[in-house]
């Protein structure tokens, strides 16, 4: 145990603050259109374009090939600095890319990923459908095979970012006739070929973030099949396992400054009563305590899953435990500024955006990449051994 | 930065655990003329009490790091808290440059016992109503309140016979007749630090003890042709639990670093790390009692002490509420 950086680590730090310091977009991430792709795509690129995109990537795919814990000290200066949001490239930078690292062809890896760190293409993910959420292995997506290609039709749900991505992390049943988790293949599909079209959503933030993607007869060439035809189930849960893992670690670590800038709120914001703070009410007092001892424990959390992650590249069910209590924090911090608010919150426009905004996208987290129900049973079976139903 | 333990750490506390395990089992607990104190000088002998200390004062062969794993160890055991109070008298003494009573607690010759104020008091001058812990065999007293520790020695108590909550430890209700205070430490010294962090870790350690428990039953207990840990509403309960106490292991370790570096957020984590682990301990004990069924709520099944003890170790230097309220004023960085 110990939480020690080297004098290079400390050195790469001061880099990164100086970096940061001086590049971190003055204005605000637009929360939604094609100014939003335009300002994520913008960031990454000027990211990548002095040696600041994956941090922790082979240097083969266009990474610099450094340790996770220099991705961690990273993630904590990019939290410190109040740099925006990944944004639309989260998909690509923490599943696509790892998973594709795991599991791709050294074609595919040389292809795709410096596509991915260089900002010019983003991704999106095509897993859920309309027959299957929570039952991932019951998607009905079909893909036969004609000569070198998969034709695909069916469609996804749920697919943020479909209208801005290029390319898809597709699951399809290739095989309708083997045990349901059999027969399915991962595959990279590209959003712009004939048959694919897309319809955005509207959420209940009142943005178009994800879509529904229709497949009729879509051609994609056999050599885009990551892993095996037919083996796509065990990629698909390296996908999960990383987006479980270490792919939150930014908005981890960017919690523990949300909480602070809350008591900084409830210090500057009336109490019901007009006649005190919102900090000088015990409830209020209790509720950010427990708030900021609990992010305290994710960022905590967050260095025992890199010292592990420094051992075992493949994240094991571990990583479910923090997606867990991560998500369910976020929900708290976020329903608390509403009520630290009071009948300021009932008003979006001005300064209050971000903490609504904020709070109803929280709603989002306990139910994308498995609700936090599907992560109780992992963690039940997976990790404590108790018997399936 | 390595926030796992080490293999040397990780052997402490397996060897810790057989240990307890073996001579120290928890249906001990339900003869209540028995005393933990008793086997303090052999505990001793393994090392336990002297860990962090340094070797002028009798210590070696670790730092706060392998005590709290020993704490942790302790709690899941449910150790008597006068393990906790010696280890911290021994701390005390130490730090106050009484190199020779420091190595008497490290030795495990003399023992203090945890004596809680009913109402804050001076530390200087303590007065009133205090609830005496499991000490019959104690040479020293321990009062830890908001603003610090203080260590008595040559207390003359008028006791009262109490009903203990926690009916595994002997607890009675005193006033002091005489007393000479050995030693006084402010709230803002490191001991305070390692004191909260070593409540955190015995909380931490009787929440696995109880998630443990509870996991182990579920798996056995049949009801409707099945195990009753198949069942969706238990699984999520336990999967709770072991949230928990993971979120306090990292905090706890992560905190134990922090205190034993010296760091200006020694403070904050120790404390953060007490309430996470207080939450954990709470909650896993509550869910143990429950996921046992009516043998849960009786006196047979071992699930009700981790409950009882949550109860006496929140009091030490202030219960939950008073945790937070000194949590939101320290300096998180």
């Amino acid at each position: 145990m110990d939480l020690e950086f080297t004098p290079d680590e400390l050195r790469f730090r001061e880099e990164v603050r100086a970096w940061l310091a001086d590049n971190v977009p003055k204005e605000r991430r637009p929360s939604d259109g094609p100014e939003m792709f335009a300002f994520d795509r913008a960031w990454q690129r000027r990211q990548f374009e002095d040696g600041w995109a994956g941090i922790a990537w082979p240097k083969e795919y266009g990474g610099r090939g450094l340790s996770l814990t220099r991705q961690l000290i990273w993630h904590e200066e990019y939290a410190r600095a109040e740099a925006p949001h990944v944004g639309l490239f989260f998909i690509g930078l923490n599943h696509a890319g790892p998973t594709l690292m795991a599991r791709g062809s050294e074609e595919q890896k040389r292809r795709y990923l410096p596509l991915i760190l260089q900002g010019d293409t983003s991704w999106c993910q095509g897993f859920s459908e309309p027959g299957a959420g929570s039952d991932l292995a019951s998607l009905q997506t079909r893909a036969r095979m004609d000569g070198d290609d998969l034709v695909v039709s069916g469609t996804k749900i749920w697919t943020s970012g479909a209208q801005y991505a290029t390319y898809q992390e597709l699951l399809v049943r290739t095989d309708p006739d083997a045990q349901k988790h059999r027969g399915i293949t991962w595959v990279i599909g590209d959003m712009r070929l004939p048959g694919v079209e897309v319809r955005p959503i509207q959420t209940m933030e009142g943005r178009e973030q994800f879509c529904q993607v229709f497949y009729d007869d879509v051609r994609i060439p056999l050599a885009n099949v990551v892993g095996e035809i037919n083996g796509g189930w065990s990629v698909a849960m390296a996908t999960l396992g990383f987006e479980r893992g270490t792919a939150a670690l930014a908005d981890q670590i960017e919690l523990s400054r949300v909480v602070e800038e809350l008591i900084e709120l409830a210090g500057r914001t009336c109490a019901p009563d007009g006649r005190r703070m919102a900090i000088q009410d015990d409830a209020v007092v209790s509720n950010l305590a427990n708030l900021r001892a609990d992010v305290a424990a994710l960022r905590a959390m967050s260095y025992v899953s890199i010292s592990r992650a420094a051992r075992s590249h493949v994240p094991g069910p571990e990583g479910t435990v923090i997606a867990l209590f991560n998500t369910e924090l976020r929900r708290r911090i976020f329903t608390s500024a509403i009520e630290i608010l009071g009948p300021e919150a009932l008003d979006r426009s001005g300064t209050n955006e971000r903490w609504v905004e904020l709070y109803l996208n929280s709603f989002s987290k306990t139910i994308s990449a498995g609700t936090s129900e599907i992560r109780r049973n992992i963690i039940a079976q997976r990790v404590l051994g108790l018997p399936a139903a | 930065m390595d926030l796992l333990h080490t293999p040397e750490q990780e052997q402490i506390a397996e060897a810790a655990r057989r240990y307890l395990a073996t001579e120290l089992p928890l249906h001990r607990l339900r003869d209540p003329r028995r005393t933990d104190a008793a086997a303090l000088p052999t505990l001793a002998g393994l090392g336990w009490l002297s860990l962090g200390l340094d070797e002028a004062a009798g210590g070696g062969g670790g730092s706060l790091l392998e005590e709290q794993i020993v704490m942790r160890e302790a709690g899941r055991a449910l150790l008597s808290p006068v393990l906790l109070a010696t280890c911290l008298a021994a701390k005390i003494a130490a730090g106050s440059g009484d190199a020779r009573l420091a190595s008497q607690f490290a030795g495990g010759e003399r023992t203090a016992g945890f004596a809680i104020p009913v109402v804050a008091t001076e530390l200087a001058e303590p007065q009133g109503e205090f609830l005496l812990v499991d000490g019959r065999l104690a040479s020293h007293w321990l009062i830890w309140t908001a603003s610090g520790l203080s260590l008595l020695t040559h207390a003359v108590w008028e006791q009262r016979a109490a009903h203990g909550l926690d009916n595994s430890l002997l607890i009675s209700r005193a006033s002091l007749v005489s007393f000479r205070v050995a030693s006084v430490v402010e709230k803002e010294a490191p001991v305070v630090d390692a004191a909260n962090l070593l409540v955190a870790a015995m909380m931490l350690g009787m929440s696995r003890a109880a998630l443990e428990m509870a996991v182990d039953y579920v798996k056995l207990r049949e009801q409707f042709g099945q195990p009753i840990g198949s069942f969706q509403a238990v699984k999520h309960r336990c999967a709770d639990s072991l949230v928990r106490s993971e979120a306090a292991q990292a905090l706890v370790d992560f905190a134990s670093v922090c205190v034993a570096n010296g760091q200006a957020d020694a403070a904050f984590q120790a404390r953060a790390a007490r309430i996470a682990a207080s939450k954990a301990g709470f909650a896993n004990a509550a869910a143990n009692i429950q996921l046992h069924g009516a043998m849960g709520f009786t006196a047979e099944c071992d699930a009700h002490w981790f409950q009882k003890r949550m109860h006496v170790l929140d009091q030490l230097g202030g219960a939950r509420r008073a945790q937070e309220t000194a949590l939101l004023v320290l300096s998180a960085v």
